[in-house]
């Protein structure tokens, strides 16, 4: 009889709990942010350094016979995840090629052309930021969006910013570590003698001095 | 003893069958008492499976009630008509299917769908599609309710371009903080509602304030309401979010969850399973919270027109309501009736039906607002620039190239050009709402799938969907595209062109065929996308 009572409220008590746990899914809203940080490290794992051969090969590949890699540089180009999306991108630095600004600025580029520091939208309607144009004495940075595990040495890796203004001193890649908004790896430089990073702000580059 | 056995096995067993139930019941009460959760990022993934909802009418393998290209829509055409009835019939017998029709689409003319009266434009009765427009066009004061943080003061600040119902410029923002690909909210709610009503002054009350005022955070010194501590940890994941357009929503309403079901299926087969649109379960919240697929706004977070103005009144406005009648908190601190910020009671019974309570919403304008958008035309195309002579062989070919490039799938795979809504009388919304005469078999026009897709652009919030939603967005209806100044779902592209080449992830290599073609060719899809 006991035996029979107890196995009967062990299983009340099992069943009760059951549909009490299922009762409190609903997430709550918690009253204060606790301090949090963001994911640092890339999951992709880096590729080997990239040969000059490659590097052509993905100018060419995203701009054909438009810009040329600029080799006047000690750096030429930088490797990271700078969209954020686990796939390896590059920045390379280019330059117009002879008699090609044209393409450079066609309105139906394969590129989008951007100066990272110009402001969208001017506050002063007065001084409405003239159209972005590219000239032959200009320096660029050329980003290309990696695919999958073969980041931007794959062939449909076409995705691919061309930021005017953006080629500076000290270039180099630095890691996120969740120091920016943005999950993506941001490029270290001093433009016009200031400090500061280049960043993917989810639809395009933008840049943020450090003061 | 066998009988008192049998008793106590029987009263037991009653009773773990009737508790289950008993808690359904008060959870769905709490549920509808706590309705905001459309804004709170829900653990669990909310995706459809097989059997989850009623497909209202429509099988998930069905292919007749949406087409990807014109040529499909036309071979669906000679088939579509078999159960139709005569305009007599339709008359006499409330439920007679009708013809299968064109959607009216002259949405920029003001003019009703023919779900409710006109009204007459100089004393518009109530209950008519002119009267629910005033009510739609509306602006609360603090004395109604608005706020006490909110984005605007009439559904209108939001949907006017070009006319009441439509899009307009006005971003919204979001925020929360990622960890591990793990999204959470900011306190309160990923809304950040960019305005607040004036508030007194502690130390001097003769003057006002702003202190419910919600930024994203760290506010270190915004502790200072109700007395909290300051509100530290920087929310990084941000993002807009543009206006959305409503006209034409009644249709969208309309279609039936299967519809879109099977359009996601179809979508993934045709694809090879590049493209696979997301289809989730959201609770209708006039439906007890029932589920049903969501298709309204950019995470898909509401499945009805009711649901979503309840929503809205609530988050944009500040109003709370029949559906919702928990107050917005400033980022997660209580600032609403008792709090001495808000001045309105929230338990405020309906005027026109004591028995429920309305709160702010008294006059229970959430339903007009509802009835208006159902009530809506779709978006028109400009057919003066499709039919003239200068540009029409273009926008034919650009249309051609939307639809199919290089021999394969294209934009329309996901910007789907036509939708079929559902039969006449078929219960939509988990069976809260007979589909209409005016809105039942019409086919219409969106340019949109009405799915959750991963396009590479975020944006990274997770609502009632589920972790799974994060990086998706809903496809962009462009129906009505040409008064659009800002694009994307954060409005931070401004050309076709460059909104194009933003696409990846799912539509990558649709993107990939738009860089392979011609600049006259390139040329002729932005034209047709310029006519829409």
């Amino acid at each position: 009889m006991s035996k029979f009572f107890l196995t009967l409220l062990s299983i009340i008590v099992v069943l009760t709990t059951a549909c009490h746990s299922a009762k409190i899914e609903t997430p709550t809203i918690s009253a204060a942010a606790p301090a949090h940080s963001t994911s640092s490290e890339p999951a992709f794992k880096p590729e080997p350094r990239p040969t000059d051969a490659e590097v052509r090969e993905a100018i060419i590949r995203n701009y054909e016979d438009a810009a040329v890699i600029d080799n006047s540089r000690r750096t030429s180009f930088l490797v990271g995840d700078f969209n954020g999306d686990n796939s390896e991108d590059i920045a390379i630095v280019v330059k117009p090629a002879k008699g090609k600004l044209s393409k450079l600025n066609s309105e139906y580029a394969n590129w989008i052309l951007e100066d990272p520091r110009q402001p969208v939208h001017s506050k002063d309607l007065k001084s409405r930021p003239a159209p972005i144009t590219v000239t032959s004495k200009d320096s660029l940075l050329a980003v290309i969006h990696g695919v999958k595990s073969e980041g931007w040495r794959n062939a449909i890796a076409k995705q691919t910013y061309l930021l005017k203004n953006a080629v500076g001193e000290s270039f180099e890649k630095q890691a996120n570590h969740g120091k920016t908004r943005f999950a993506g790896d941001v490029i270290r430089e001093k433009l016009d003698g200031t400090d500061g990073i280049i960043y993917f702000t989810g639809a395009k580059y933008a840049w943020h001095p450090i003061i | 003893m066998r009988a008192l056995r049998f008793i106590v096995f029987a009263a037991t067993l009653a009773a773990l069958l009737i508790l289950p139930a008993t808690n359904r019941t008060v959870q769905s009460v709490a549920g509808t008492q706590e309705a905001d959760q459309a804004n709170i990022a829900a653990t669990t993934d909310a995706t459809w499976t097989s059997g989850s909802v009623d497909l209202e009418g429509v099988p998930e393998n069905d292919t007749t009630t949406f087409f990807f290209t014109r040529k499909e829509e036309e071979a669906g055409a000679t088939t579509a008509t078999a159960t139709s009835k005569s305009t007599a019939s339709l008359l006499v017998d409330p439920c007679a299917q009708p013809e299968i029709a064109e959607a009216p689409a002259f949405g920029f003319d003001d003019f009703t769908n023919g779900l409710i009266d006109q009204g007459d434009p100089k004393d518009p009765a109530e209950g008519t599609f002119l009267a629910d427009k005033e009510t739609f066009e509306e602006v609360d004061e603090i004395e109604k309710g608005l706020g006490p943080v909110y984005n605007a003061q009439s559904c209108k600040e939001c949907h006017q371009n070009p006319v009441t119902g439509a899009i307009s410029q006005i971003n919204e923002l979001r925020a929360g903080h990622t960890v591990n690909n793990v999204f959470s909210d900011a306190p309160g709610g990923s809304l950040i509602n960019q305005r607040g009503i004036p508030t007194d002054n502690y130390d001097d009350p003769t003057h006002k304030s702003a202190k419910v005022q919600e930024r994203v955070p760290p506010l270190y010194t915004a502790g200072i309401v109700g007395g909290g501590p300051p509100i530290t940890g920087e929310e990084k994941t941000r993002t807009f979010r543009t206006s959305l357009n409503t006209l034409g929503d009644g249709f969208v309403e309309a279609v039936a969850d299967g519809t879109l079901v099977s359009l996601a299926a179809k979508q993934k087969g045709d694809t090879h399973q590049e493209v696979h649109g997301l289809v989730i379960n959201v609770p209708v919240l006039e439906a007890n919270n029932k589920k049903r697929v969501g298709r309204f706004g950019w995470k898909n977070q509401h499945a009805s027109l009711l649901s979503f103005s309840a929503d809205a009144y609530l988050n944009e406005i500040g109003i709370t309501n029949r559906l919702i009648l928990t107050e917005n908190t400033s980022l997660g601190r209580f600032v609403g009736f008792g709090s001495g910020f808000d001045k309105v009671r929230d338990d405020k019974p309906c005027i026109d039906d004591p028995g429920i309570t309305c709160g702010e919403d008294e006059e229970q304008d959430i339903d007009v607002f509802a009835e208006f958008m159902r009530a809506t035309q779709a978006p028109p195309q400009d057919k003066d620039i499709q039919n003239d002579i200068r540009f029409a062989a273009d926008i034919n070919i650009g249309r051609n190239l939307f639809e199919s490039m290089n021999g394969q799938y294209s934009c329309s795979v996901c910007h789907v050009p036509t939708l079929q809504t559902a039969n006449r009388c078929q219960p939509l919304n988990a069976g809260e709402f007979p589909n209409p005469l005016a809105l039942a078999r019409k086919r219409f026009h969106p340019f949109g799938d009405f799915l959750l897709h991963d396009i590479g652009t975020g944006d990274f919030i997770v609502q009632n969907g589920g972790p799974v939603t994060r990086t998706t967005v809903r496809t962009a209806p462009l129906w009505g595209v040409r008064t659009r100044v800002s694009l994307m779902h954060d409005g931070e592209t401004h050309t076709s062109r460059e909104a194009i080449l933003r696409h990846d992830g799912e539509a990558q290599q649709v993107r990939l065929r738009f860089q392979a073609l011609s600049e006259d060719d390139k040329r002729r899809l932005i034209m047709f996308l310029e006519s829409l």
